[in-house]
């Protein structure tokens, strides 16, 4: 009954906001045809979508078998919270949940005040039409309330690896970053139609901020989840759907830089509007990738051709329609004179390399899918292209985000701009000799990026120095720019200790028997079986010492899921400033004596999270700050 | 401009779509449409197996395997269900007798002959990367190869290319 009026409120909002989208198209025929309120259509179809995401939820909570999607991924056995995250742990909850999220941000901005009544209008006009089409797509391709008869008694259980509290909240950050990139795609595009005035900019800002920040927590939590549950010991593998939500979270980057300048100086206003329209369509070719299966990945969504040439058709006219709209108001670029010493021309150089490497990785994630297409040829992009060409952009990169913060407006001197920084450029050299002291064994890159990292992370604080030093209380602005370089210096030390540093050893361990990695004595002690709520589990137990002193009992478990027969592997980590102990156990071997054990020491790895987290702290920062400016 | 940006998008959205049509996990092999490699290896029961074996047969399948291989005993169950309509004939990829004797009494073999293949130079000259890996072989031509286990779903195909004519 419940999943009948959640169906029902499904369709109320396909109704209501196909008049938007009928309107959108309509008004390049004849404008002034019928004056909708679209402000009322948007808070409708959200408590509409809302409703229907709620009886979703509730078939879940009480497995109401009788839904497919219910019997496919979900089981009584389930505990409740899985119960309830395994509503957007398939396809068709997930890409309700992406609805909700999209009028949510909808109905977010109609009470956004800093906007006329008309420009909000055609902001929402367009916001509702992308709501339109996602949801005809639900409805006609991926429909959620779909019912079976006879319906089982029993369901077949979620994903285990969707088990776990790390990737129940995945998901929906990174739907609350990809899908807020349609607000800010709306805004642009309405901005287009209004001939481009500069207020739309202090409108856009804060959407910039906000979904940036909840993309980067997404892709920080994902990345997170890979690293522990997976138990392959890293924690970035150049997926074609890790680099799918790398690609908009590159462009949003120089977006939120970009808009700082515009916002300032009323110059970039026509780039900006670019990269958000990139930004969107870059977020939907994302999800074309990941969910068409055109692309061969480690991430298996359930994939269905029609569902792809949908997709497709979404990306297709919604990246259309955002170009047409940009040509057709034939706006020129205009020429601005910059120079490369001065905030925005550190700026300019930041959009450069972060597009170049957008464009990049683009190539190497979509090459595979061209290369077979054009000339037939079965290729794969791995992780080593990605590597060699993210290294070379790293240091003209670095450099600029270290001297950026420190030039001047409009036009600065570089003689001038490096007397300012001597006492910075001096600590740079303790530093390197520093990491050079204490790392000289270790690969010469690994110390460069290192230092470099701890050059930004230094230089960052310097910032904060100086404005100590004059007595002046650091600006809000300038402190979330801090923070997030801070984070980007923490991560670049956390993947160069993680990826080149890594020791890595794997074998045959016998019970009793102890290994030496780094200065960690890995004793094995023997293996327990455990009974979880829904699965068995082969639990191996490690004592840690150091020094001959015990520290740490570590315990990975190999997990086996009873209803879905799948195995899972939980890694065990014992983490500290230094570097993470990590442990996978495998399968016993024939005689059963010995496990096959994986023990990995990956330096500074919870430098990595600990950067996210300043990244989406500062960006949270900046977010606070735009809304309190207005 | 103007003109060039939109063939360009569209050029990109036409490859996009050709995409959808294609299947990544399928990799085809350089031995499609041509004469099988020569061999000539002893058998799990001890006589001599080659590829004129193979050859003067029709349509037969050859698989790549090992008891030692998670996955083959996935396809196992489609492979028995196979060898009722075809002749399949295996190799057994770095697998000792002892080993592979009580895997293939538990599960039943499909196997017309196994072939031993202990350091693998078999599975090289076939361009094997992985196992299991089927081939399909119609008058000692190679016409089909499939990697990975095959499954319930992958049956259809199997059955349609081994259809005698």
């Amino acid at each position: 009954m419940i999943s009948e009026i959640g169906f029902v409120f499904l369709t109320l909002t396909l109704v209501i906001s196909s008049f938007s989208f009928a309107q959108l198209i309509y008004s390049h025929i004849n404008s002034r045809l019928f004056v909708l309120n679209h402000l009322k259509i948007t808070n409708l179809i959200f408590f509409f979508t809302l409703s229907s995401f709620i009886s979703l939820t509730y078939s879940f909570l009480i497995s109401d078998f009788s839904l497919n999607v219910v019997a496919q991924n979900s089981n009584s056995q389930l505990p409740t919270i899985y119960k309830f995250t395994g509503v957007w742990g398939n396809h068709e909850g997930s890409i309700l949940l992406w609805l909700l999220v999209m009028t949510f941000f909808g109905f977010l901005f109609s009470k956004n005040s800093s906007a006329t009544k008309e420009f909000k209008n055609n902001v929402l006009k367009i916001q509702n039409s992308l709501c339109f089409l996602v949801v005809s797509f639900i409805i006609f391709t991926s429909n959620p309330f779909e019912k079976s008869f006879p319906y089982p008694i029993e369901g077949g259980d979620l994903n285990p690896l969707l088990q776990d509290p790390g990737l129940a909240i995945h998901p929906p950050f990174l739907y609350l970053g990809y899908v807020g990139f349609s607000i800010i795609y709306s805004i642009s595009v309405a901005a287009l139609s209004d001939g481009v005035k500069n207020y739309f900019i202090k409108i856009l800002k804060p959407w910039v901020f906000i979904s940036w920040i909840f993309l980067t927590c997404g892709i920080g939590l994902g990345s997170w989840w890979a690293y522990y549950e997976l138990g392959w010991g890293g924690f970035w593998f150049w997926d074609p759907v890790e680099n799918a939500s790398l690609l908009p979270w590159l462009t949003a980057s120089a977006l939120l830089h970009t808009i700082v300048v515009a916002d300032k100086k009323k110059i970039f206003i026509n780039w900006t509007i670019i990269l958000s329209i990139l930004t969107f369509i870059l977020s939907l070719l994302g999800t074309f990738l990941v969910r068409s299966g055109v692309l061969v990945s480690v991430h298996a969504f359930a994939n269905d051709p029609t569902r792809g040439v949908y997709i497709l058709l979404l990306l297709a006219s919604i990246s259309f329609f955002g170009i047409f709209k940009y040509i057709n108001k034939n706006i020129q670029l205009r020429r601005v004179d910059i120079t490369l010493i001065s905030r925005e021309g550190m700026i300019s150089l930041n959009n450069i390399f972060m597009l170049s490497l957008t464009f990049t990785i683009l190539v190497g994630t979509i090459y595979p899918l061209f290369a077979s297409v054009l000339f037939n040829s079965k290729i794969s992009v791995g992780a080593p292209f990605f590597n060699s060409i993210l290294m070379p952009v790293m240091f003209p990169f670095i450099a600029g985000m270290i001297i950026g913060p420190y030039t001047k407006w409009g036009k600065d001197d570089l003689i001038v701009l490096l007397n300012r920084i001597k006492i910075l450029i001096l600590c740079f050299f303790i530093i390197s000799l520093l990491v050079w002291y204490l790392n000289y064994k270790t690969p010469i890159l690994s110390i460069i990026f290192i230092a470099l990292g701890c050059w930004i992370v230094f230089s960052s604080l310097f910032e904060v120095l100086q404005f100590i030093n004059k007595k002046i209380r650091v600006p809000k602005k300038i402190f979330a720019q801090i923070t997030a370089h801070i984070g980007i210096g923490l991560l670049i030390i956390g993947a160069t200790g993680s990826s080149i540093l890594k020791q890595e050893k794997i074998q045959f361990q016998e019970v009793g028997q102890s290994l030496k990695i780094k200065n960690f004595d890995v004793e094995f002690l023997g293996v327990k079986k455990i009974e979880g709520p829904n699965y068995i589990s082969q639990m191996g137990v490690f004592s840690i010492k150091k020094q001959g002193e015990q520290i740490k009992i570590l315990r990975p478990e190999k997990r086996f899921y009873n209803a879905g027969k799948q195995v899972t592997t939980e890694a065990a980590i014992h983490s500290s400033i230094f570097g993470d102990l990590y442990i996978a156990i495998g399968d016993v071997h024939e005689d059963k004596t010995k496990w096959t054990t994986r023990i990995w020491f990956n330096p500074f790895t919870i430098w990595i999270w600990i950067g996210v987290f300043f990244l989406a702290s500062g960006g949270s920062l900046s977010f606070i700050n735009s809304l309190s400016r207005k | 401009m103007k003109y060039f940006l939109f063939c360009f998008f569209f050029f990109c959205i036409y490859i996009l779509y050709e995409g959808l049509q294609k299947d990544p996990n399928l990799v085809p092999s350089n031995l499609i449409s041509k004469e099988i490699p020569e061999f000539s290896i002893e058998s799990l029961q001890g006589t001599n197996f080659t590829n004129v074996d193979l050859e003067n047969k029709g349509v037969v399948i050859l698989n790549f395997f090992a008891s030692w291989c998670p996955p083959c005993k996935i396809e196992h169950p489609q492979l028995l269900q196979l060898s009722n309509i075809v002749p399949i004939f295996g190799i057994a990829k770095k697998n000792k007798k002892k080993d592979l004797l009580p895997w293939l009494e538990e599960l039943g073999s499909p196997y017309e002959v196994i072939g031993m293949d202990p350091n693998g130079l078999q599975s090289i000259n076939w361009g094997v990367y992985g196992l299991p890996e089927t081939f399909i072989i119609q008058d000692g031509l190679v016409k089909y190869r499939h990697v990975g286990p095959i499954m319930e779903r992958d049956l259809e195909i199997f059955k349609n290319l081994t259809k005698k004519k």
